[in-house]
């Protein structure tokens, strides 16, 4: 028999996929996590608000002060910091230079830095919340807010993130193995983007389509909508006989994505 | 005793169709009684369980049907349906909300709701997965969780659609013991199968279907009609050309460990094999090992002829028909569909064409050359998904799971499709699956993949 | 689209048109945080979320289609932490949903035609910038620096979102002569 070729292991690929994003929930203890939602939200608009209003040097510097020891008090990293902040750096930028391009150069420096450092200061606290606050608070919170059609819509639609990433992989590797260039390198030229379109789009929305029946009939089964409330049960505060509590597991839904 | 379901006379055609797809049925199930419904698809199954729960609106319809026993509960709902898909109807992220939604809609006051969620759950076995995301369940687990979920709702009648069809043996057996205990405590069930198998322990009456109308009665299961069982003929292997060979490969994931341990495995050209393993027992990431969509953790893998292969290079060598193919269908006519692969393999016209009908001849649905491939039935999707991995003649065809939803005469179709496909180019045949085949004779080897190995049996 | 369900969100859409407007917004979420992952281009997020935009209301012919998209995508993003912004994330889906209701009142075939498709997608993807501009505008940034920071930052947004449009009219033609959506 004639000798196989040995097919190096690969160690990354098989491991769930790692989201690399900012903003993300970091799950550790700190007094901000243990806030709700409903405080940081108010104290961050406080704080949003006081960045609009600030207008003087100092009251900014006071303001990054403050929102630098919320954001540490919340056991955020520098390294986290640092890539949460990318973006308004780079935006910094770009105000600074079209300051500059207006009025001068030593004169357009100070209204870019204030201008963007006020738009810092307006989302960091949105993105301290994002960062303390679990995806199953945030929903417990979203459903108690929305209307319950809304409500059902959102959630609904979330479940169903995990079910159509991989129906996407699966109709994929079907269609590769087909001869449709879909492989990842093969997307980036643009020849590819017609068998983008017609070998994976198109039966993935036609799947859709088919699931969307079939969900619409489960929930009708099911007598939703039949009145015009619907009552609304807590999952968190169940507990089970054996006294395990439910919680979703944020980083299952992440894991997906 | 008065009966939990009563259906008299009643008829159904839906809007725009030529015919009804019910016709005279007449139908009455006791409590603590299991009625098995069975036919052909398209014989009216799941069109019966939906006239029964009320869900069908736009046709027209005739006769009665009366769900229910005077003098029920009034905070629960008389018939709750489970559908055939598990996973498309399962509609929230986590166990314990996917159960509570029912009586959600009901309105039912919060406080009841978490003692019907555990109960559902402990009549089910899931109890100790109320915490769990769905994501985490295995098919059978979901297929128990939708019947909870409709438990929850506390009805007397429970519609049953296909709830076995994409379990493994001991996934059904769980399945049957459940069923078992609903009955045992006076709910009523009313379930559509093909698989008359498992339900012999269970099922009171079976009903078989044809043309929308009832057709027969009985006590016992009917038999089903299947061709004259032959062992598998023709072309058989050499055993010299070796079309795929895998030695130690071993695969696993995080969070789950290993998947495959140390596999061997070597087919020759013209074999037929049947992989058997259990949901889980990792035949799927054997398949997407084998075709290069996963990097093992070691292992070699060697597949018409190319070692360490990329998906890019099977074509034309390797066709593989996923679980529901008819998700890869797109083009506007079934030629073009059947062609696309060959197109890709830059055939000639005239070749193209001849493989093309030869093809869809092997699968009888060559009279459907020209129609749009979206607009088929399911079993002729099937074929036409079929065709189209069989048309460039690959040296090895993989078949994942490829009965799902087929009744056993589309069944023993498939098994006669590949077996001629054999004959004809000497094609290799994997099916792999998690139920015996339609025909035991029809491989000439029976692998199973359990503990990440492969036996033979 | 046609639907077999009797229940009815909002007066306005059946079950199924309303969970498959759901799934529109489902795969923003999907092809978001793929591309976001893979590449690192400003703007790309616009290609899909314009293309399933547009092709909600395409498939679902009654008005707020496209806004419904927009909301429930914007509510997942926000929930699941995909952008800076928070709960603004709503409105910068929501607006792009509106312009193309609004354009679809005007022009019903719109999803059928891919010069109108183009437009509107342009305009959406150059609309959902208005939110940086209204935080821009209560800073109180110069007029035009912030109209100069609006053309840079929406420019990659208005091409992708463009090109994404453009191919909602052929997969909208296929799926009515299939006969799967009305």
């Amino acid at each position: 028999m004639a000798p196989l070729n040995v097919i190096k292991p690969s160690a990354s690929q098989n491991q769930p996929r790692v989201n690399g994003y900012a903003f993300q929930y970091r799950a550790v203890d700190s007094p901000v996590h243990r806030m709700g939602a409903g405080w940081k939200l108010l104290l961050g608009t406080a704080l949003c608000a006081a960045a609009i209003g600030g207008t003087n040097p100092f009251l900014l510097a006071a303001l990054l002060i403050v929102n630098a020891g919320y954001y540490f008090l919340a056991r955020l990293s520098v390294a986290e910091l640092a890539r949460d902040l990318w973006f308004f750096l780079i935006q910094m930028a770009v105000v600074i230079v079209l300051y500059m391009m207006r009025y001068g150069v030593p004169e357009g420096i100070w209204p870019g830095v204030r201008t963007s450092l006020r738009i810092l200061l307006f989302f960091l606290p949105g993105i301290i919340l994002l960062r303390t606050t679990r995806i199953s608070q945030m929903m417990y919170s979203m459903r108690r807010i929305l209307p319950y059609r809304l409500a059902f819509l959102v959630f609904t639609s979330l479940r169903f993130i995990p079910f159509f990433a991989r129906e996407v992989r699966e109709i994929a590797m079907a269609q590769r193995l087909r001869g449709a260039h879909l492989a990842p390198r093969e997307l980036l030229n643009p020849r590819n983007w017609q068998d983008l379109m017609n070998c994976l789009l198109l039966p993935l929305i036609i799947r859709a389509l088919k699931t969307a029946d079939e969900a619409a009939l489960s929930a009708e089964a099911r007598a939703f909508g039949s009145y015009p409330k619907r009552s609304y049960w807590n999952s968190a505060n169940y507990q089970n006989s054996s006294g395990k509590t439910a919680a979703v597991n944020d980083m299952e839904i992440k894991e997906t994505l | 005793m008065a009966s939990l379901l009563e259906i008299q006379n009643f008829s159904y055609t839906y809007q725009g169709a030529p015919g009804p797809a019910l016709a005279d049925i007449s139908l009455a199930v006791n409590p603590g009684e299991c009625v098995c419904v069975t036919g052909l698809s398209g014989c009216g199954k799941t069109t019966l369980l939906l006239a029964v729960k009320g869900l069908l609106y736009q046709g027209a319809a005739s006769g009665t049907i009366t769900v229910g026993v005077p003098g029920a509960s009034s905070n629960g709902s008389t018939a709750g349906m489970v559908l055939q898909n598990a996973e498309s109807q399962i509609l929230c992220t986590a166990v314990s909300e996917e159960v509570a939604f029912g009586p959600e809609n009901l309105c039912v006051p919060a406080e009841e709701i978490g003692d019907r969620v555990e109960t559902a759950l402990q009549a089910v076995g899931l109890n100790e997965y109320g915490s769990r995301t769905v994501e985490q369940l295995s098919l059978g687990q979901k297929q128990r969780l939708a019947i909870a979920s409709v438990l929850s709702m506390q009805p007397q009648l429970l519609l049953l659609d296909e709830p076995t069809s994409q379990l493994d043996g001991p996934g059904k057996i769980q399945l049957l013991e459940v069923l078992q205990q609903l009955k045992s405590r006076g709910h009523a069930l009313l379930i559509t199968e093909h698989d008359l198998g498992p339900l012999h322990q269970i099922a009171d009456w079976f009903v078989t279907m044809e043309n929308g109308a009832i057709k027969n009665v009985t006590r016992k299961s009917p038999a089903h009609i299947a061709p004259e069982a032959t062992p598998s003929s023709g072309r058989r292997s050499s055993g010299i050309t070796r079309v795929l060979a895998a030695r130690n490969l071993s695969l696993a994931y995080t969070g789950t460990g290993e998947v495959l341990k140390n596999l061997n495995i070597t087919l020759a050209r013209g074999e037929l094999i049947h992989l058997f393993g259990c949901n889980g027992a990792g035949k799927s990431s054997f398949l997407r090992c084998v075709t290069g969509f996963l990097s093992p953790q070691s292992g070699e893998v060697e597949i018409a002829g190319i070692a360490g292969p990329r998906p890019e290079q099977l074509l034309g060598k390797v066709g593989f028909l996923f679980q529901n193919p008819q998700r890869q269908l797109f083009e506007d006519t079934v030629f073009a569909e059947v062609s696309f692969s060959l197109k890709r393999m830059r055939c000639d016209t005239g070749e193209v064409r001849q493989r093309v009908m030869d093809a869809l001849s092997l699968c009888s649905v060559d009279h459907l050359v020209s129609r749009s491939p979206l607009t088929l039935s399911f079993g002729e999707q099937h074929r036409v998904a079929l065709a189209s991995v069989l048309a460039p003649q690959p040296e090895l065809l993989l078949l994942d799971e490829p009965f799902a939803g087929l009744d056993f005469p589309q069944r023993y179709k498939i098994l006669g499709i590949l077996s001629e496909l054999r004959e004809r180019c000497g094609t290799t045949v994997v099916i792999v699956s998690h139920d015996r085949l339609p025909d035991p004779l029809w491989a000439d080897r029976v692998l199973i993949l359990e503990h990440g190995a492969i036996e033979c049996n | 689209m046609t639907g077999n369900t009797k229940a009815m969100v909002w007066k306005r859409f059946n079950l199924r048109e309303a969970i498959w407007l759901g799934f529109c917004a489902t795969f923003i979420i999907i092809t978001r945080a793929a591309l976001m992952l893979k590449l690192n281009i400003p703007g790309h997020a616009m290609f899909f979320t314009m293309f399933f935009l547009i092709l909600g209301r395409g498939c679902v012919q009654r008005m707020g289609a496209a806004t419904l998209v927009g909301l429930i995508a914007g509510i997942m993003c926000t929930m699941l932490g995909m952008g800076k912004e928070g709960p603004l994330l709503i409105i910068k889906f929501v607006l792009p949903g509106i312009i193309v209701d609004a354009a679809a009142l005007l022009y019903s075939r719109l999803a059928f035609s891919i010069p109108a498709c183009v437009i509107v997608g342009a305009i959406a993807a150059a609309f959902r910038y208005a939110t940086s501009m209204g935080i821009d505008w209560l800073v109180e940034m110069d007029y035009d620096i912030m109209l100069k920071k609006a053309l840079i930052g929406s420019t990659m947004n208005i091409l992708f979102g463009a090109a994404g449009s453009a191919l909602v009219p052929l997969v909208v033609r296929r799926l009515k002569a299939h006969g799967l959506i009305s």
